[in-house]
Formats: structure tokens, C-alpha cells, sequence
């Protein structure tokens, strides 16, 4: 082969694979990127594991709840509205896995932003959403946890780490699949109890 | 207003499409009549294209809504100083804007040529008008800002809050010029590769401009940050988000490319290396265009509902194969006539750090293509996060210090291991001093002090070529500022850079010192009560609350100590939109050489209290005083070489324009 056959395809066959990994890309999400902030396409997000950051919300039905609540249990951390198509979208698939897992150990918190407490209500009326609910009005937790669109899922452990991190809407069996993981892969069911979350430095999650 | 926007859009499509097939035409024809009339209509472009943005911004400062870009993109309620630059706010009026800062380049590029290129020029003009044609049809026939609604709406959408800050008159405009601007140097150099120019005459224009692109790409990705640090009330300035990466990487090509063009200049190397960097350069601004414009991968900053993705793909793809097709069949033709020699050579330092900087760009490129790449191959759109790029561009970045700081103190050609021995002593010294300074005051991450001490290397690298070249003309018989002056003056690309490599080091002490250093903390605060964090005192003084249509404004009053000294009056402002169910703060940021004291409030607590987020960032303001540092230097650059240089720093921005030979 001649150098220039060489150059040749040391410049094309990067450019090209780029050039059909977006075409591909494109095909797939129909040429839309979604709004600002809205994600259409499932997908994880690499983070570090570390504490995740606490919070304290009031949820729908009047309780208050808190991170160190839900010590002990798998979280799936949801922040949503009820204006984003590819919220609502996955709300039947949501409720329906957690029906699931509830008795497993598993808990969901539905965290609503930029929303109005009304349209939350009938949102969550109107899916049977059955679990834990809260709206993040002043947007605090969204801002802790680092939230650049919705929805964007954060999957706690059992000792209140955070482990991983979605984007967009997420089919049934990928919930499944890391919920059994995070069930399974944990020998230490028990939570540690000296650690106050409150004395670790939020962890910096995400990008 | 619509209809004169219209009409002007079309019209400059025409002008474009003219000028693009007029200037080939014209050359294949030898028609000096013809090459005449598209210059002209070159340069007409920009009229006709500022009466169409002109008549958009009109549109918005008198709230016209029968437009639907406007009504989608603000609102009655909205600041007024903010209809002015709304335009840019969303896709269609951000593609005009572009469109006409473009034909502004374009026209500047033309204007201000050297007569040595007049070969060579009418294909330059041809790609520039070719990439305006494009730019300008897709904004006239997919994205026109100026569609009316059949009836206008009393009110509009409103802009979006993030927008509304300061830095929006500034970084959104310098980061769209500067990726269309690669566009420039990109056309001279091919345009002189089309004419089989084998002279260097291009090089200095292709210098000259891609300086220019450089510096405006690197201000408005410093002003992002900037934005990002004051507004998003995380305290960070660089998320690696994609949009942000694709900025960076034609920036860091187009690094590469401004230093080995310094070779082709002085020792006739690297000749075809440059047209390939050149080409990198711009279709990764291409590529960077294609992203923000509908590209599939997911980022804060996309513009909505865009369905351009494969418009802006196709044209890409077009400027690869081009690029490819011409690099190929005219490249024989340029091969270096000097041989590189691997030892220890400035060239070869050049050489190196392209490599990393090419290295850098292709990590950050892998970064933004990975999610797609995991989703093809494993069916999970998998997002690199910071903690990738920190690990694997980290060390480049630091490798990159170090060249920085060697490559200048090299000779060209050939350097035995004395001279480079003599040349690293007393930075290395520097460099060893710094980092024992520091650890004996208490500084004990490794990674930091070899880090910090790299910075100083560098700049004990900068400062002896200063203190020598000023010495041995001192010793000539001129005072000190006098030799020193003469001594910038008589070799201004290098000792502008050498200003430049200061501003990155200062960016690089920020980013240092930031991301392994700093405090935080987060605490609920009544009116009257205080926190103590990392030496400072934060005193809650109470809250101002200001009522608009559109948002409830709070003004936290804060007043910062440090130690017993009183820092004065802190506010950390935020504001809610409840319509939009958005909250956006502006962090009270008191800035010092040494740290930050940064606090942004978070939430507004029923009983009162105030929930505040207080950190302490080291040496952060470093990273925003490079900014200035890094013009000064690239106009020290750009400065033409035959002028004295005792002028008046009024004179700079003259003299940076006037950097190309006026015809």
C-alpha cells in the first residue's frame, strides 16, 4: 500500500466512523436532541460512588422525609416534572416496577422541579404513582445532586451511598436489572449506624 | 420589521451564493471584472446581513410578538437590556447571528489580505462565501427567526433565567464566532493549497487569523466558566459538558497549529502537518456546530426541538471529504524541506506538544462520542463523567505545562545536553524551591506540588529569558525598561507568547489549587446569626425581597470577617420564576489572589432561616485575571513587527487589525 493510500485511510476511517456513529445517533433519536434539560434517550452517567447528599423534603402526603430515612433500603431518587414528555412517558413503567420491589427492600422518592404542586398532584393521581412523592419547589436538591435535566435517576445503596446515575426514561427491565444488582451484590445488609450522612461532605456527583 | 428581516436574509443567501461560484468561476476564467464584482459582493454581505439581525433585535426590544421567535424568546417581563441580545438565545436567531458575524470575518479576511496572495484568494473567498451560503440557507429556508404568527400573543414565552446574566452580552457571541472563525485561517491555507502556492505567503495570514479565532475562542470559554462559577451556585466553572468540549477541542488544535506554524515560518518544517492541523481544526468546529445545532448527544446546553442534526451532519461530512480530496492530491507538492531532529530542538518540543495537545483533543472527543459508542455496542447510552477526563487529560495537561516550559528555553535545530542543562537550571531550581516552599507551609498532596511546581518552572522559564535578553541589552547602554521593551519588541510573536504561557499558568494554578483545595459547607441561617468556614465568618444580615411580574427577587445580606478583619457587605442574590418553575442564583463571591470566598443561598426557609452554601476556593481568581493576560499576550503577538513599539496600549487593538499587511 502507498503512502497515500495510508494517509488516506488514516484520515477517513476515523471520519467516517464519527460521521456514522452520528448519523446512527440521529436515526435513532429522530434528529431531535430534546429541549434544554430534557432528555429523551436512556442512558448512564459515570460517577464516583460516595455519600450522597442529604436532604429533607415534605413529601405530597404531608410526612417529611429525609435521607437518613431511607438507611437500609435500595433508592431510586427520580427528579421529574410533570411538563416533560419523557416524564410521563415512564410514569406507568416506574409505578409498575415498584410494585415489584416494594417488598424487597427497594424504595422510590419521586422528587418533582420546576413544578407546580396542582399539576404534581394530578400527575401522580392520574398514574397511581404509588410511591413516595416530593416537590423540590426551591430546587436545593436538584442543585445538591448536581441535576441537569430531567429526568435524571440516582440509585442509592443500602448505606445511603450514592451508586449510579441515569438520564432520560428508563425501560422496565434496565430497572429491574440494577435494582437486582444492587439487591443482590450487597453481602452487608446491615447499615452502618455511626456515620451521620450531615458530617460527610456532599459528594460531587456527576459531571 | 419581519418582512424587511426576510428579505434581507434571502438577499444575502443570493450575495453569498454569488460570491462563492462568481470567485471560481472567476479564477478558472482569469476574469479580473468578475473577481472585482464578488469581492464587492463580499463585502456587501454584512451590510445586508446587519439590516436582517438588526431588524431581529428591533423585533425584541419593541416586544414584537407577532414574530414567533421573539415571542417564544422573551417577554414583557423580561429585563429590557436583555431584548438586545436575546436574539441569540435560541436556535434560529443564534444561526443569523453567526451568519452575520461570519460575513464580517469574511469581508475582514478579504480586505485585509496581502497583495502576495491574490492568487490564492478568490478560493479563499469561495470557501468563506461557500460556508455563509450554507449557514445562511439553512437559517432562511429550515430556522427563519422572522416567521409571523398569525395573530401576535399579548405576551411572550419569556427567555430563559440562566440567560439572564451579564455574561450572556459576551460568551455566547465570542464561542459562535470563534468556532465559524476556524472557517477563516482554514480557507487561506486551503486556498493556497488549491492554487499550488508553495510559497509560505499564506502562513503569516493563516497565523494572523487563526491567533484571532484563538484568542476569541479561548476568552469566551473562559467567560463560560466565569458564568457557570457565578450563576450555576455549584462553585465549579468546568462541567465537561459536550457543548463546552466541543469549544475546547478546535481551541486546543488551533493551540497546536499556532505554534508549529512558527516553524514552517523559521525553518520551512511541518508544512503539510499545518494544513492537516488546520483541517483538524475546522472540522472539529464543524463537528462542535453540528453538536449544539441538534446533535444527538445530550447536554445542558443543545438548543431545543432543533431538527437541523442532519443538515448540519451532511455538511460536515461534505467538509471532511473536501478537506481529504484536497489534502491528498496537493499534498505531494509540500512535503518539509528541513528534517526534524530529534534531540533536543524547540522544533522538536513543537512537535511534542501537538502530540498532547492532539492527545487532549482526541480524550475529549472520545468523551463526547462515548455515550453513543456504549449505546451502539452495549444498548446503554453510557456518559463519561468529570472524574474520566480529570484522570486522563489531567496528566496531559501537566505534560503540557512542562513543554510549555522547556520548549522556549531549547535552541532550534540542535541542542547538546549542556546547553539544555544550562538553559533548565535555574527553573528547575525554581521549580524545586516552590514546591519545598510549599510543602514546608503545609501543602501535602503530591500531585499538587508537583503540579505547583511545574508552574514555577515555567514561569522561572519565562522570567530568564526576560531578565536575559533585557540584561545583555542593558549592558548595550539602555536603561532597564527601554532594553526590556526593545527586547519584546524585536521578536513579538515570541515574547507574546511567552505572555500567553503566563496566562496559562495562571489558569493552571486556578484549576490546581481549586481542585484539590477548598472548603465547604452547608448551614441554615437565621437573620443576625453566623457561620465559621476555613477562616472566614459569614454573618447573616437579613433579606431584601423584590417583586416582578416574572420573579420574586431575594437579596441575602450577607457581611464577611476574616479573622476580626471586616470583609464588608456580601449579597448573595436569587431569584424564582415561578412560571417557568425555575430558580437561579448568583453566588456573593468575595475574590482575592489567594481565595475565594464564595456563598450562594440555596433555599428560603418558611420560619426565615436561610440556607446557605459557603466555600472557601483557592487561588480561583488566577483563572479569570488569565483572560486579559492572554489578549495582551496574543496582541504582543499580533503586533506587526516593523512598527516601534513605544505606542499607547490604546494603540493595541489598532495595531492587532493592522497586524495583516494593508493592501
Amino acid at each position: 500500500m502507498g503512502k497515500r493510500a495510508m494517509a488516506l485511510l488514516a484520515g477517513v476511517i476515523p471520519a467516517v466512523g464519527v460521521i456514522a456513529l452520528m448519523g446512527w445517533a440521529l436515526a435513532r433519536s429522530g434528529g431531535t436532541p430534546g429541549g434544554l434539560g430534557i432528555y429523551k434517550v436512556f442512558g448512564e452517567v459515570a460517577i464516583e460512588p460516595g455519600p450522597a447528599p442529604p436532604f429533607s423534603l415534605e413529601l405530597l402526603t404531608g410526612e417529611a422525609v429525609k435521607l437518613e430515612d431511607l438507611r437500609g433500603k435500595v433508592v431510586l431518587v427520580d427528579f421529574w416534572s410533570s411538563w416533560c414528555p419523557p416524564c410521563v412517558e415512564e410514569a406507568p413503567t416506574l409505578a409498575q416496577v415498584y410494585r415489584e420491589y416494594s417488598g424487597r427492600g427497594v424504595e422510590f422518592l419521586g422528587i418533582a422541579i420546576w413544578d407546580d404542586e396542582d399539576v404534581v398532584r394530578r400527575h401522580v393521581a392520574r398514574f397511581r404513582v404509588p410511591y413516595l412523592n416530593a416537590i423540590d419547589g426551591q430546587g436545593t436538591v436538584a442543585i445538591d445532586y448536581g441535576v441537569r435535566g430531567i429526568p435524571e435517576k440516582f440509585f442509592l445503596d443500602r448505606e445511603g451511598k450514592l451508586v449510579k446515575k441515569f438520564v432520560g426514561p428508563a425501560p422496565a427491565e434496565k430497572l429491574r436489572a440494577i435494582l437486582d444488582e444492587l439487591l443482590g451484590g450487597l453481602g452487608t445488609a446491615r447499615a452502618e449506624g455511626g456515620l451521620s450522612p450531615a458530617a460527610a461532605t456532599p459528594g460531587q456527583p456527576g459531571r | 420589521m419581519a418582512e424587511l428581516g426576510t428579505v434581507t436574509l434571502h438577499l444575502a443567501l443570493v450575495l453569498a451564493l454569488y460570491a462563492g461560484a462568481g470567485s471560481v468561476a472567476g479564477k478558472l476564467r482569469s476574469s479580473s471584472s468578475l473577481l472585482l464584482s464578488v469581492r464587492r459582493a463580499t463585502y456587501l454581505l454584512p451590510v445586508v446581513l446587519a439590516v436582517a439581525t438588526l431588524s431581529l433585535v428591533a423585533a425584541f426590544v419593541r416586544h414584537d410578538f407577532r414574530v414567533e421567535y421573539v415571542a417564544r424568546h422573551s417577554s414583557l417581563a423580561m429585563d429590557p437590556i436583555y431584548t438586545w441580545v436575546a436574539l441569540y438565545a435560541g436556535n434560529e436567531g443564534s444561526l443569523l447571528f453567526i451568519a452575520f458575524a461570519f460575513s464580517l470575518l469574511s469581508a475582514a479576511a478579504l480586505a485585509l489580505a496581502s497583495r502576495s496572495l491574490a492568487g490564492s484568494l478568490p478560493y479563499t473567498n469561495a470557501i468563506l462565501a461557500g460556508v455563509s451560503a450554507f449557514v445562511l440557507g439553512v437559517t432562511a429556508f429550515l430556522a427563519n427567526p422572522f416567521q409571523t404568527l398569525p395573530v401576535a400573543p399579548p405576551d411572550g414565552q419569556g427567555i430563559n433565567p440562566l440567560l439572564t446574566h451579564p455574561g450572556m452580552f459576551v460568551h455566547p457571541p465570542l464561542l459562535m464566532i470563534g468556532l465559524i472563525g476556524v472557517s477563516v485561517p482554514y480557507a487561506i491555507a486551503v486556498g493556497a493549497l488549491l492554487t499550488g502556492d508553495r510559497s509560505d505567503a499564506w502562513v503569516d495570514q493563516a497565523r494572523t487569523w487563526s491567533l484571532v479565532v484563538w484568542a476569541i475562542l479561548g476568552s469566551g470559554l473562559l467567560l463560560g466558566a466565569w458564568w457557570a462559577y457565578t450563576i450555576l451556585g455549584w462553585g465549579g466553572y468546568w462541567g465537561w459538558d459536550p457543548i463546552e468540549n466541543v469549544a475546547l477541542m478546535p481551541w486546543l488544535v488551533l493551540t497546536g497549529f499556532v505554534h508549529t506554524v512558527m516553524v514552517q515560518k523559521r525553518r520551512g518544517m511541518f508544512g503539510l502537518w499545518n494544513l492537516v492541523l488546520i483541517a483538524i481544526a475546522f472540522t472539529l468546529a464543524l463537528f462542535g456546530i453540528f453538536i449544539n445545532r441538534g446533535g444527538p448527544v445530550p447536554s445542558v446546553h443543545s438548543f431545543g426541538a432543533s431538527t437541523l442534526g442532519w443538515v448540519f451532519l451532511a455538511f460536515l461530512a461534505f467538509s471532511v471529504a473536501f478537506s481529504l480530496v484536497v489534502l491528498l492530491v496537493r499534498a505531494p507538492a509540500l512535503r518539509g524541506t528541513a528534517a526534524l531532529e530529534f534531540h533536543f530542538s524547540r522544533e522538536a518540543a513543537f512537535l511534542f506538544n501537538n502530540l498532547l495537545l492532539l492527545g487532549v483533543a482526541l480524550v475529549t472527543l472520545w468523551g463526547v462520542v462515548y455515550p453513543l459508542v456504549s449505546q451502539m455496542v452495549r444498548g446503554v447510552a453510557v456518559t463519561v463523567g468529570a472524574p474520566f477526563y480529570n484522570q486522563v487529560n489531567g496528566p496531559l495537561f501537566l505534560a503540557l505545562v512542562f513543554l510549555m516550559g522547556v520548549g522556549p528555553l531549547l535552541p532550534w535545530r540542535h541542542a547538546s545536553w549542556a546547553v539544555v542543562r544550562r538553559a533548565i537550571q535555574v527553573p528547575g531550581l525554581a521549580a524545586v524551591l516552590a514546591a519545598s516552599l510549599l510543602a514546608l507551609v503545609g501543602v501535602r498532596q503530591p500531585v499538587a506540588l508537583f503540579a505547583f511546581g511545574l508552574c514555577a518552572f515555567v514561569v522561572a522559564g519565562v522570567l530568564q529569558e526576560w531578565a536575559r535578553g533585557t540584561w545583555v541589552r542593558h549592558r548595550r547602554g539602555q536603561n532597564l525598561v527601554a532594553a526590556f521593551a526593545s527586547l519584546v519588541g524585536a521578536n513579538r510573536p515570541r515574547y507574546g507568547g511567552y505572555i500567553v504561557h503566563l496566562a496559562i499558568v495562571m489558569v493552571a494554578l486556578g484549576v490546581i489549587g481549586s481542585s484539590f483545595y477548598g472548603t465547604q459547607r452547608d448551614v441554615v441561617l437565621a437573620a443576625g446569626e453566623q457561620v465559621s468556614v476555613g477562616g472566614y465568618t459569614v454573618i447573616y444580615r437579613g433579606t431584601r425581597v423584590e417583586t416582578h411580574p416574572d420573579r420574586t427577587e431575594f437579596f441575602h445580606h450577607l457581611q464577611g470577617m476574616k479573622g476580626q478583619r471586616d470583609l464588608g457587605p456580601l449579597v448573595a442574590w436569587r431569584a424564582f420564576y415561578p412560571d417557568r418553575r425555575m430558580a437561579s442564583t448568583r453566588a456573593a463571591i468575595r475574590s482575592t489572589p489567594v481565595e475565594d470566598l464564595y456563598v450562594v443561598s440555596t433555599e428560603s426557609l418558611e420560619d426565615g432561616r436561610v440556607v446557605f452554601r459557603v466555600m472557601v476556593k483557592p487561588l480561583v481568581w488566577w483563572i479569570w485575571m488569565a483572560g486579559p493576560v492572554m489578549i495582551l499576550g496574543t496582541l504582543v503577538s499580533l503586533w506587526p513587527q516593523r512598527r516601534p513599539l513605544v505606542e499607547s496600549a490604546a494603540g493595541a487593538k489598532r495595531a492587532a487589525v493592522s497586524a495583516v499587511p494593508v493592501e
